[in-house]
C-alpha cells in the first residue's frame, strides 16, 4: 500500500500556482495549519459549490418525488388523473398488499438474481477489457474502443433482432454451433431455466462499454511511474493488477459498481423487448412489474409503492457497497 | 518529472523489456479482435440494415450483407421527417445539458470530494437518493409541474430537469477524490481562492473524468426518450428519438425483422454520439502526471 | 441523511398549490364552428401523417379553420395522453384506440358524441360498441379492423387440402396436414402467452359462442363455450401444431413467406405488408373467413375519434370529425391509408365494393364482436392472457385457468 501514498507524494511535487494578483488579504491570523480556511468560510464555499445542483434538484425533482410518495399512500388510479386530490388515502395499504403479492415477490427474486450474477460479471469483464485496451493494445486503439463501446449506442431494436437471431432455438447462431458439435441447444428465451441467464448475458454485453470507459478513464489517474516502479520491483502482471492497479482504481470501481447495481436493479429494457417477463414470469423484474401496474393498468398508487420499496432496497445496497468498498469520506 | 508520461510509456513498454510481452502481444490482439466482433456485430447489423432493400430486411434467415445497396430508407426518412430540424433540436438540448452537467456536477463533485463543510454528508445523501429514484414514475407529476411553469414545448423544459444529474456529481466526486490533497493545500497556502483551485488546478487534472462525463451525458441526453416525448406537443420541438418513435410498432408499417427506415434513423441518431466518443476518448491517454505539469 | 427535506417541504406545498388550483379552468361552449381558430389534433403513426394531408384539403373548404395535426407513435400514445389529461392539455380532437377509450371516458376527459350528427346505424355495430362507455357513446368510429384467416394456397395443394378450412375442426386438421404432408414447421401461428395473447384467442372464443364480458358487462369468461374454445386453442400446443414460445415483436409474415407458418389470423394491414414485402408470394396465399364453430365470428378493432371535454372548439372539432367519418371522407381515407372504413356506406362503391379480399373482411366485420369500452379493459384482458399462457404451457386445464380469470375479472368490474 505504500504505493498509494507514493501517488500523493509524486503528484504534489509539481504545481506552479500563480498568486492571484495579491488581491487576497493575507488573513494569516485566521489561517490554520495547511492553509485551512476558517469554518464559516469553508461552509459558505461548500454550499456555494452545491447551490446549482440543489436548486435544480429542489425545483424539478423534489415535487415529483414527494408527489409519488404521496401517491404510494393512496389508491391513485385512472379517475384521479384529472382530480388528483380525490384519490383515497389508504395508509400503508399498498405496502401491505405488496407483501402478499406473489408476482411482486417473484419479480424481487428475479431482480436479485439479475443483480447478483450480472454486476460482478459486468465489473470484472469491464475491467479486463479496459486493461486489455489500455495496456495490451497500442495500435488501432480508437478503433477497438469504439467497437467495444458500440453496444451502448446501438438502438435496442437492432439489439433485439440480432440477439433473437443468436438465441433462436431452431436456426440461431448458438443452436447452429451446438448442432455442429452434436449437441442440442436449449430454447433459451422459451425456457424458464435459460431465459434469465440469457438476459443477464445480454445486459452484460450491453453495459460492458460503459464500465470499460469508466475504467479506462480511471486508469489514466494512475501515474505510469507507479506501475513502472512495481514492474522494476519485479512484480508480475497479476501481482501488479492486484496490488497496484485495483487499489488505485478503487474510487472508479466503487462508482462503476454502484451505478451498475442501480442500473441492474432497475433493469427493464432487456426483458421488455426479449421476453416481456415470460415464460411464466421467469424474467419478470421489479421495473417491468411496476411498468405493468403503473402504465398498463394505471394503478399509480400501487406502482409508486413498488417504486419506493425498490428505492429502499437500492438505498440499502448502495450504502452497504459504500461501506464495503470503504468510501472514506463518510 | 519533466518527462511527459507518454514518452515514459513508449520508452518502456513496446520495447519488449519483458520476454513474455512479445509472446503475448499477438494473443492479446486476437483476443481483442474476437471481443470486438462479438461486441460490434449488432451495430454492424444495424448499419448494414439501413442500406437494405425490403426483400433483404425480411429475408429469413437474416441476410447480413445487402444483396443490393440502397439509399431508399434514408430517402424515405428524410422525405417523411424534417430530420434537420429534429437533429438541431437534439443537438441544442444535448449540448446545453452536457455543458450544464460539466459545470454543475464538477462543482458539487469538487465540494463533496475536497471541501470539508458542514452538511456535506447530507448533500451527498441527497445526491445518492436522487441517483436511486426510479425515474419513470416521476414523469407524470413532473409533467404537471412543468406545464404549470409554462415550460412545455420549450428547450428549457427539455434541459432543466437534466441540467445537473446525480450520476455526474457522483462520478466527479469519485474522480476528484484521487486528486492529491497536498496539491490543493499548497495552492491554498499560496493564497489561491477556492474557485481558482477548482477551475485552474482540479479541473485540468480530471480531464479523463470530464471526457467520460461528456460522453455519458451527451449520450444520455441524445437518446433520452420518455421525457422529450411527454414534454413536447409541438412537432417542431421534437427531438430525434421522439420523431423516430412515430414509426415504431405502427401496425401499418412494422416489419419486426427490421424496419429499414427505423434502422436508417437509428444509424443517423447514433453517428453524432460516436463522433463525440471518438473525439473525447483521446483524452483518455492524458495521464494525471502530464496534466499536472502544465 | 434527509435533513434537507424539511425546508423543502415548503417549496412542495407551494408547488402543489400551484399545480392543483389551476385545474378545471377551461371548457365552456366556446367558439363557433366557422370562427377563426386552430384545431389541435393528435393521431397515431401513419394515420397522423396521412391526416395532415387530409387536414390541408379540409382547410381549403374552411378558410377560417387551421388544423394542426401531431402524429404520435403507437407505443407511446397512451403515456402522452395520460400526461396531457393530467395537466388539462389534451388536444381538441384525438384518435383513440379501443383499449383505452374507456379510461379517458371514465376520467371525464371526453365529450359524449352528438348522436344528432353521428348516427349509430351508419357504422359497423362492433365499431360503435367500442366507442361506447357506460351506455354513452364517446368516440365516433374512424376505421375498423378485424382478423381473418391468412393461408398458403400453394402449400395447401401439397398438403392435399381443398380450399380454406370451413370449421374449427377443419382448421386443426388443416394445420396437421400442412405439417405432415407439406412439411411446414408449424401448422398455425397463434400467440401462446404474453400481453394481448387474447387477440389471437378472440376468433376461437367468439366463434364458439363465448365472450369475456356479456352485453351487460358481467364477466362470462368461464362459460362452457369459452372453456371449449380454450381447450381447442390449447390443443394446438399439445399437438405441436403451434409454437409455445412467445417472442415479443414476432413477425409472422417472415415465417409465412418462408413456409414455416402456413396459416395465421391477421388484420387488413397484413395484406399491404405481404404485397409490399413479398411480391413474389403473390398468388400463393389467400384470406378466408374465420372457420366456424357455432358461427364464424371474429374480433373487431380499430380507432375512434374523440373530442376533449375541455375543448373550447367543440363545434369545429365536431365538423372536422363529421368530414372524416362521412361516406365520402371514409372512402377517401381508404384510398390514402388502406384503413377499412367504419362507415358502412363507404363500402358501397369502388374497390371497396368489388375487391375479393376486402369482401372477406367486410363480411367478417358485420358479425365481428368487440368488448365495450371499460376503464380497466387492459387489465381485464390481461387476465385472459394469463389463462391462455397457463394452458399453452400445459400448467393447467382450460377450465381451471378460466375459472381463475373469471374471479379475477369479477373483482375488477365489481
Amino acid at each position: 500500500m505504500s504505493l498509494v501514498t507514493g501517488l500523493s507524494g509524486g503528484g504534489a511535487a509539481a504545481p506552479k500556482t500563480r498568486r492571484s494578483g495579491g488581491a487576497r488579504p493575507p488573513a494569516a491570523t485566521a489561517r490554520r495549519r495547511g492553509g485551512r480556511r476558517p469554518p464559516g468560510r469553508r461552509n459558505l464555499q461548500g454550499w456555494l459549490f452545491s447551490t446549482p445542483f440543489l436548486v435544480l434538484f429542489g425545483v424539478f425533482m423534489l415535487f415529483p418525488i414527494v408527489a409519488t410518495l404521496w401517491m404510494s399512500f393512496t389508491d391513485f388510479g385512472v379517475r384521479n388523473v384529472r382530480r388528483p386530490l380525490e384519490a383515497e388515502f389508504v395508509g400503508l395499504g399498498n405496502y401491505a398488499k405488496l407483501l402478499g403479492d406473489e408476482t411482486f415477490r417473484t419479480a424481487l427474486f428475479n431482480t436479485a438474481y439479475f443483480v447478483v450474477v450480472g454486476v460482478p460479471l459486468t465489473i470484472v469483464l469491464g475491467l479486463l477489457v479496459a486493461l486489455l485496451l489500455n495496456n495490451g493494445i497500442d495500435r488501432a486503439r480508437t478503433f477497438f474502443r469504439v467497437g467495444f463501446y458500440a453496444p451502448v449506442v446501438t438502438s435496442i431494436v437492432a439489439v433485439a433482432v440480432v440477439w433473437r437471431f443468436v438465441l433462436d432455438p431452431s436456426d440461431g447462431l448458438v443452436a447452429g454451433l451446438a448442432a455442429e458439435l452434436g449437441m442440442k441447444a436449449p430454447d433459451f428465451l422459451g425456457s424458464e431455466t435459460w431465459a434469465m441467464p440469457s438476459l443477464i448475458l445480454m445486459a452484460v454485453w450491453r453495459n460492458l462499454g460503459t464500465v470499460m470507459v469508466l475504467f479506462i478513464a480511471g486508469l489514466q489517474a494512475i501515474p505510469t511511474e507507479v506501475r513502472e516502479a512495481a514492474r522494476l520491483d519485479g512484480a508480475g502482471a497479476w501481482h501488479e493488477l492486484r496490488r497496484v492497479t485495483v487499489p488505485l482504481l478503487r474510487p472508479t470501481m466503487l462508482y462503476a459498481t454502484v451505478i451498475t447495481t442501480i442500473g441492474y436493479l432497475n433493469v427493464f429494457e432487456e426483458p421488455f423487448v426479449m421476453t416481456q417477463g415470460g415464460p411464466s414470469n421467469a424474467t419478470l423484474t421489479v421495473s417491468l412489474d411496476m411498468y405493468r401496474e403503473g402504465f398498463n393498468f394505471f394503478h399509480m398508487g400501487y406502482a409508486s409503492a413498488m417504486a419506493y420499496v425498490l428505492f429502499v432496497v437500492i438505498m440499502g445496497i448502495t450504502v452497504l457497497q459504500l461501506r464495503l468498498l470503504k468510501d472514506n469520506t463518510r | 518529472m519533466s518527462v511527459p508520461t507518454a514518452s515514459i510509456r513508449t520508452a518502456s513498454t513496446p520495447g519488449g523489456r519483458r520476454r513474455e510481452g512479445r509472446v503475448r502481444r499477438p494473443v492479446l490482439y486476437a483476443l481483442a479482435s474476437l471481443g470486438l466482433l462479438v461486441m460490434a456485430a449488432p451495430f454492424l447489423w444495424m448499419a448494414l440494415s439501413a442500406f437494405k432493400t425490403r426483400q433483404d430486411l425480411t429475408a429469413g434467415p437474416p441476410v447480413w450483407i445487402p444483396s443490393r445497396w440502397t439509399l431508399d430508407n434514408f430517402g424515405e426518412l428524410l422525405d417523411q421527417l424534417d430530420m434537420p430540424r429534429y437533429f438541431m433540436n437534439s443537438l441544442v438540448v444535448a449540448v446545453l445539458v452536457t455543458a450544464c452537467n460539466l459545470l454543475f456536477c464538477s462543482m458539487l463533485g469538487y465540494a463533496l470530494a475536497k471541501l470539508d463543510f458542514a452538511g456535506r454528508s447530507q448533500v451527498f445523501g441527497i445526491v445518492l437518493a436522487a441517483l436511486m429514484v426510479p425515474g419513470n414514475l416521476l414523469i407524470l407529476p413532473l409533467y404537471v409541474l412543468m406545464s404549470r411553469l409554462g415550460l412545455i414545448d420549450t428547450y428549457a423544459g427539455l434541459v432543466l430537469p437534466f441540467a445537473a444529474g446525480a450520476f455526474g456529481v457522483f462520478l466527479m466526486r469519485q474522480f476528484m477524490k484521487s486528486v492529491p490533497d497536498e496539491l490543493l493545500e499548497a495552492a491554498r497556502i499560496d493564497g489561491a481562492g477556492e474557485w481558482f483551485i477548482f477551475w485552474r488546478i482540479v479541473l485540468p487534472l480530471v480531464k479523463p473524468a470530464l471526457a467520460t462525463l461528456t460522453i455519458f451525458t451527451f449520450l444520455g441526453s441524445w437518446n433520452n426518450f420518455v421525457w422529450p416525448l411527454v414534454a413536447t406537443n409541438d412537432p417542431g420541438k421534437y427531438t430525434l428519438p421522439v420523431a423516430l418513435a412515430t414509426f415504431a410498432n405502427d401496425p401499418n408499417r412494422t416489419i419486426a425483422g427490421g424496419n429499414g427506415m427505423l434502422m436508417a434513423g437509428s444509424l443517423l441518431v447514433v453517428l453524432p454520439v460516436l463522433v463525440v466518443f471518438v473525439i473525447l476518448q483521446r483524452h483518455f491517454t492524458q495521464g494525471i502526471a502530464t496534466a499536472g505539469l502544465k | 441523511m434527509f435533513h434537507a427535506a424539511r425546508p423543502a417541504s415548503i417549496a412542495v406545498a407551494l408547488a402543489s398549490a400551484l399545480v392543483l388550483t389551476a385545474c378545471g379552468g377551461s371548457g365552456g361552449e366556446g367558439t363557433a364552428a366557422d370562427a377563426r381558430q386552430t384545431l389541435t389534433v393528435w393521431a397515431m403513426g401513419t394515420e397522423g401523417e396521412k391526416l395532415a394531408d387530409v387536414a390541408k384539403t379540409y382547410e381549403k373548404g374552411h378558410p377560417n379553420v387551421t388544423v394542426d395535426v401531431t402524429p404520435i407513435g403507437w407505443d407511446v400514445a397512451h403515456q402522452k395522453l395520460v400526461a396531457a389529461a393530467a395537466a388539462g392539455r389534451l388536444p381538441d380532437v384525438m384518435q383513440m384506440g379501443s383499449t383505452y377509450l374507456g379510461e379517458f371516458a371514465d376520467m371525464g376527459a371526453l365529450e359524449p358524441v352528438d348522436t344528432q350528427t353521428f348516427k349509430q346505424g351508419d357504422f359497423f355495430p362492433a365499431a360503435w360498441n367500442q366507442g361506447t362507455y357506460d351506455g354513452k357513446p364517446y368516440g365516433v368510429p374512424w376505421y375498423v379492423d378485424t382478423r381473418v384467416l391468412f393461408y398458403r394456397t400453394d402449400l395447401a395443394k401439397k398438403a392435399g387440402l381443398k380450399g380454406a378450412p370451413a370449421t374449427m375442426a377443419d382448421l386443426q386438421r388443416a394445420a396437421a396436414a400442412y405439417q405432415d404432408k407439406a412439411g411446414t414447421k408449424w401448422g398455425l401461428s397463434i400467440q401462446p402467452s404474453g400481453l394481448d395473447a387474447v387477440q389471437s384467442f378472440y376468433p376461437f372464443l367468439y366463434s364458439a359462442g363465448g365472450a369475456v364480458l356479456d352485453d351487460t358487462g358481467r364477466p362470462v369468461v368461464n362459460s362452457p363455450d369459452a372453456v371449449k374454445a380454450l381447450e381447442n386453442y390449447g390443443g394446438y400446443y399439445d399437438k405441436g401444431l403451434s409454437d409455445k414460445t412467445f417472442r415479443p415483436g414476432y413477425d409472422v409474415t417472415k415465417d409465412f413467406n418462408s413456409g414455416a407458418v402456413p396459416m395465421f389470423f391477421g388484420g387488413p394491414w397484413m395484406v399491404g405488408l405481404l404485397n409490399d414485402n413479398y411480391p413474389e408470394l403473390k398468388g400463393k396465399w389467400a384470406v378466408a373467413a374465420v372457420p366456424a364453430d357455432k358461427a364464424s365470428v371474429s374480433m373487431a378493432g380499430g380507432s375512434s375519434l374523440t373530442i376533449s371535454a375541455d375543448s373550447p372548439r367543440k363545434a369545429a372539432a365536431k365538423d372536422f370529425i363529421a368530414y372524416l367519418t362521412d361516406a365520402k371522407g371514409q372512402a377517401d381515407w381508404y384510398q390514402r391509408t388502406n384503413d377499412l372504413p367504419a362507415n358502412t356506406k363507404a363500402w358501397e362503391s369502388g374497390e371497396l365494393a368489388t375487391d375479393e379480399t376486402l369482401k372477406v373482411f367486410r363480411t367478417q366485420m358485420e358479425t365481428a364482436r368487440s368488448l365495450p369500452a371499460h376503464p380497466k379493459l387492459t387489465e381485464i384482458t390481461s387476465k385472459v392472457d394469463e389463462a391462455i399462457g397457463e394452458v399453452s404451457q400445459g400448467r393447467s386445464s382450460a377450465k381451471e385457468a378460466l375459472d381463475k380469470a373469471q374471479s379475477a375479472i369479477a373483482n375488477l368490474v365489481r
